[in-house]
């Protein structure tokens, strides 16, 4: 893992530096300054090294966890991360959490009652969530629930914890809709499976009610590929709160991220991309280790 | 066990709503700006979301009235003692908001923090032409300038002007201007807290100095909104009291709002296209006079910029920096022959030209949709005289590269034929696009000229105008560059942008106009219901 987050690290490095830019044009916004400060600024900058030069002091401090300093603010990367991060975790798992608790039940009404009238629909429900992107849904959300209904606000994070949980709802919302359609889809064919396995049919007979059949026997066989999807989309999740962290004005990474590509604030962009190779590699690690907590039999493999 | 944690989820938040308290009203002004500051310290506060939150806190020597014309703030009076002498009297009875007393000190102190290179200063440019700064009586500050320049006068109204409590920033070096840091100033308000992408909460300043100045709001907060849609919707729910950046493409539901109103001001703006003199095919002068003349600005005006702007002429200039002679402003524009819209001339201009068939060629532009529209006309109207003209649309910061001549080609040129851009002159003056544009020693590295257009005579004029001090003699030198660069058309000046500020009619007391980067203060504003 340590391996694959290094490499990224000279892959990010190489990359931000692709597109022509000036970084001292970045900070001052294109604004003149003074042959002298221009100077102080790209030593203080470490601008007047070579680039491998440059790839070695960023690195070398990341490991001490010092990612530099913003060119467009005037703040050191870790304090903006350290700011920013709990906003969007909070976001991930909120509507990680909305989204499982969502998606699990409607994918076992929908194969439960298979081909019936509730199942068409929540089918093409589900397909058009899907289908939408992320900031659609969200000013859709935002129009309805904060706009007319003004049951939510319609942008900000909340200080006290129980003002995030109801300032993040609806972003959370959002992000986990396009989540929804695709764990219930893949719950409902599993769980077809599942209801057509042979054991499943003994059960039945054995005279065990079939609710108990449904929850307790074949939803525990479900599980494991809806981990592994599951698990998948918290990566995609953290990407696409970028887009709802724009949208419901959260300040979260994803904001910062944008605005940080948009001006070429090479530190901020490789700090927080760094980062977010890390937390996909921390991922799937969790998830390995997930797997044999759910199915002894993978352990023993 | 499902059912349990959705329950618990719907009671939580049931539970969350009502622990929402009830938002003030009246005492809490709410800002909207588009993007999160830069710092709290004066000394970057060079743009358009960092400056009118640092305006609150610190204040300047002196300050911009509504008519561009420079008053006291923090200085009583200043004099011009000779043509590179300036003297400031600072007033003797202005403290802190901890109620410590301002002193020369810190009054030395903040303005020579502009002039160290170590600071960073984004204002440092300002100061390149200051000798010395002392102080020359007990209350008395005398600024010596290497050679006359007719715009250091405005210098003390922008941000390099702020003073700053000296004590303050010994004690907080390290972090001075952070959100941990703060920082300290004489202004009508104080820095309270910034959570960085989300807001900045400022307090009525309970010290202010100026006992005349009756401030009622208690409390500013400054939300930090990206998305245009949801920074509307901000303002109509009530959420936000006031914004300074209204989207130009939805000023429509906003004007139709019957509890918004909306301000439009003239800015020192201007957009332009500018021809890449240096190389072929533009350095052809007959090339760009026919470019000028195949564009009709008034159709650009009426179709497609209309309440965004105001129509270009022959002028980099604004009416807002006509402000220190508008007569002899209008006479020269009455008097003035340049190449205007004329198709027929069009056609003879290129005829004559090294490229009578026409040619291809490229224009650099920003993803701005109203720059877009521009540049597609741009591009059907050349298209009328053979002029095949490719758009590259790039990201606002490589534009930004393009624009300051950081981008070359492999003989060393500026790697474009056409760029269509902006700049808004930092103060009010006469010459705040003209110098910047069209001075020979702005084509370099960084430097503002896009057009790389260099005269010696006109250079020789601008420099000449900037050490007379004669608004009229001025008007005449300027005058007399701009007749030989309307001859030479590097630079087609497209539009002059308007800026509107959207503010709720709950709130009165504030007016935007042209300065608001310096003066954009918050002190006047009363809740009137």
């Amino acid at each position: 893992m340590a391996l694959i987050v290094f490499l990224a690290s000279i892959l990010i490095f190489a990359m931000v530096r692709v597109t022509p830019s000036d970084p001292i044009a970045s900070m001052t916004k294109g604004k003149r300054i003074s042959q002298e400060t221009r100077e102080a600024l790209v030593r203080q900058f470490h601008l007047d090294k070579s680039v491998p030069e440059q790839y070695v002091i960023w690195i070398t401090g990341a490991l001490r966890g010092d990612l530099g300093n913003s060119y467009t603010k005037k703040q050191p990367v870790t304090d903006i991360i350290a700011g920013r991060l709990p906003t969007t975790m909070q976001i991930v798992l909120m509507s990680a959490v909305l989204a499982i608790a969502l998606s699990i039940p409607i994918g076992i009404i929908c194969a439960v009652k298979m081909n019936t009238l509730i199942d068409r629909l929540l089918s093409t429900l589900t397909l058009i969530l899907v289908a939408s992107p992320v900031f659609l849904t969200a000013i859709v959300l935002m129009l309805v629930f904060a706009l007319n209904l003004r049951w939510f606000p319609s942008f900000g994070a909340g200080k006290s914890f129980a003002e995030n949980l109801y300032y993040l709802f609806l972003p959370s919302l959002a992000l986990s809709l396009s989540m929804v359609a695709l764990i219930a889809r893949i719950t409902r064919s599993n769980m077809i499976e599942q209801l057509n396995a042979p054991y499943a049919t003994t059960t039945v007979a054995k005279g065990i009610p079939y609710r108990k059949v449904v929850l307790k026997h074949c939803f525990k066989n479900t599980v494991i590929p809806v981990v592994t999807v599951a698990s998948l989309q918290i990566g995609t999740m953290i990407v696409g709160a970028v887009l709802v962290e724009n949208v419901f004005a959260l300040g979260g990474i994803g904001d910062v991220l944008i605005s940080a590509i948009k001006a070429s604030d090479y530190p901020v962009v490789q700090g927080i991309t760094l980062l977010l190779v890390t937390v996909f590699a921390l991922i799937n690690l969790l998830v390995d280790i997930l797997y044999a907590v759910i199915d002894p039999r993978i352990r023993l493999e | 066990m499902k059912r349990m944690l959705v329950t618990t989820l719907i009671a939580v938040l049931l539970a969350a709503m009502l622990c929402v308290p009830a938002m003030a009203e009246g005492n809490t002004f709410t800002v909207a700006l588009d993007s999160d500051i830069v710092a709290l310290d004066p000394i970057y506060a060079y743009d358009f979301t960092t400056n009118p939150v640092v305006n609150q806190i610190t204040e300047a020597l002196l300050q911009f009235d509504v008519d561009n014309h420079l008053q006291p703030l923090l200085a009583s009076s200043w004099e011009m003692k000779d043509d590179v002498t300036y003297v400031y009297q600072i007033r003797s009875d202005v403290n802190f908001s901890d109620g410590t007393p301002m002193t020369m000190d810190d009054v030395l102190f903040s303005l020579g923090r502009n002039m160290d290179p170590e600071a960073g200063s984004y204002l440092s440019w300002m100061f390149g032409n200051v000798e010395s700064l002392e102080q020359t009586g007990d209350w008395e500050l005398t600024v010596k300038l290497k050679e006359p320049s007719a715009t250091w006068q405005y210098v003390l109204g922008t941000t390099a002007g702020h003073v700053v409590s000296k004590a303050y920033y010994e004690a907080h070096a390290d972090d001075f201007g952070s959100a941990e840091g703060g920082l300290m100033g004489t202004g009508p308000y104080v820095y309270e807290s910034w959570t960085d992408g989300q807001e900045v909460v400022l307090k009525k300043n309970e010290n202010y100095w100026d006992k005349d100045q009756t401030v009622t709001l208690d409390t500013l907060v400054y939300k930090i909104i990206p998305d245009d849609t949801t920074r509307v919707m901000a303002l109509t729910t009530g959420d936000v009291d006031l914004t300074p950046a209204t989207p130009s493409d939805m000023l429509d539901t906003l004007t139709a709002n019957d509890s918004l109103e909306v301000q439009d001001v003239a800015t020192a703006g201007v957009t332009f296209l500018a021809f890449n003199t240096a190389r072929a095919p533009f350095d052809d002068v007959n090339v760009r006079r026919a470019v000028t003349a195949a564009i009709d600005l008034n159709a650009i005006q009426d179709n497609i910029v209309r309440q965004a702007g105001q129509v270009g002429t022959c002028l980099p200039n604004s009416s807002v920096l006509f402000a220190a002679d508008v007569e002899g402003w209008e006479a020269y524009m009455a008097a003035a022959t340049p190449v205007t819209y004329d198709l027929d001339k069009a056609k003879e201009y290129l005829a004559a030209s090294a490229y009578p068939d026409g040619f291809d060629c490229n224009m650099i532009i920003s993803e701005n949709s109203l720059r877009y529209s521009i540049a597609l006309y741009l591009q059907e109207a050349l298209k009328e005289i053979g002029i095949n003209v490719e758009l590259v649309k790039v990201s606002a910061d490589e534009h930004t590269a393009y624009q300051f001549g950081n981008i070359y080609d492999e003989e060393g040129f500026r790697d474009y034929d056409m760029i269509m851009a902006g700049w808004e002159a930092d103060y009010p003056d006469m010459s705040g696009n003209i110098e910047p544009l069209l001075a020979g020693y702005n084509t370099g590295d960084g430097g503002s000229n896009a057009a790389v257009y260099a005269n010696e005579e006109v250079d020789d004029l601008i420099g000449q105008s900037s050490r007379t001090a004669d608004a009229a003699e001025r008007t005449k030198l300027l005058g007399q560059a701009m007749d030989i660069v309307n001859q030479d058309c590097p630079y087609v000046f497209l539009n002059y942008p308007n800026k509107q500020c959207t503010c709720n009619k709950a709130y009165t007391g504030f007016t935007m106009n042209s300065s608001w980067l310096w003066n954009m203060y918050f002190k006047d504003i009363v809740f009137a219901g």
